[in-house]
């Protein structure tokens, strides 16, 4: 290996390096101002639940199924 | 303008066994959505107030999964809307499910969960109580 491609290798290497250390601090930084610097709440949802429903089937609301609340009724159970 | 309104299995499945208010009340919010979109249900006022519809990456800081809900929520476009009710011990008498925060917005125990697709496209996920029940908190005995 002569000394260019050596000095090109160690390039590379320090260059992710760099980026892994960058990535991760930026990640920190996001998840402190999130943390401190966000609304204070009570809010919070159930994960699970939540993937199960956005996991479920999906079906368009026609119309027709908001005109009354049996047609809203019979769209519901259908 | 065309708006399009989807929802989930499981949406449906909670939704068809409401009483009538509640089921009314969801029916309102989708003729809300129909007429002008995402700007209509985000400006919708029950006597004045506006009704809260939030992003749902507000979560709680001391959540065990914050960071996991602020991500799903964020990446998801995950929103939800207070749905006004039931007025339990008579906390939410405002429209029989509503109660004024202390932001002067109307509030209520139960959310109705949606994606938020663009302004004109929304896929209602879920209805759930607001903040989930947990039986060991309530009863720790």
């Amino acid at each position: 290996m002569n000394t260019l491609t050596a000095s090109k290798i160690s390039f590379n290497a320090l260059n992710l390096f760099f980026h892994k250390v960058y990535n991760d601090l930026s990640n920190k930084i996001i998840v402190f101002k999130i943390k401190h610097f966000s609304e204070k709440t009570d809010f919070t949802y159930d994960l699970e639940a939540m993937n199960k429903a956005l996991n479920s089937p999906r079906r368009k609301v026609p119309k027709s199924a908001l005109e009354s609340d049996e047609s809203f009724d019979k769209w519901l159970n259908d | 303008m065309d708006y399009e309104l989807e929802t989930t299995a499981i949406f449906d499945s909670k939704a068809k066994n409401f009483a009538i208010a509640e089921k009314r009340k969801i029916k309102r919010f989708m003729i809300e959505f129909s007429k002008g979109g995402f700007q209509s249900i985000d400006n919708y006022k029950i006597h004045g107030y506006k009704v809260r519809n939030k992003n749902s990456d507000n979560v709680d800081k001391n959540d065990s999964d914050f960071i996991k809900k602020v991500n799903h929520a964020l990446s998801l476009k995950l929103w939800h809307y207070h749905a006004g009710f039931y007025n339990l011990n008579n906390e939410y008498p405002i429209d029989n499910g509503y109660k004024l925060s202390d932001k002067n917005d109307l509030v209520s125990q139960w959310l109705i969960h949606y994606q938020k697709i663009s302004d004109s496209h929304i896929v209602l996920v879920d209805i759930m109580p607001h903040p989930p029940l947990n039986i060991l908190a309530i009863n720790p005995k």
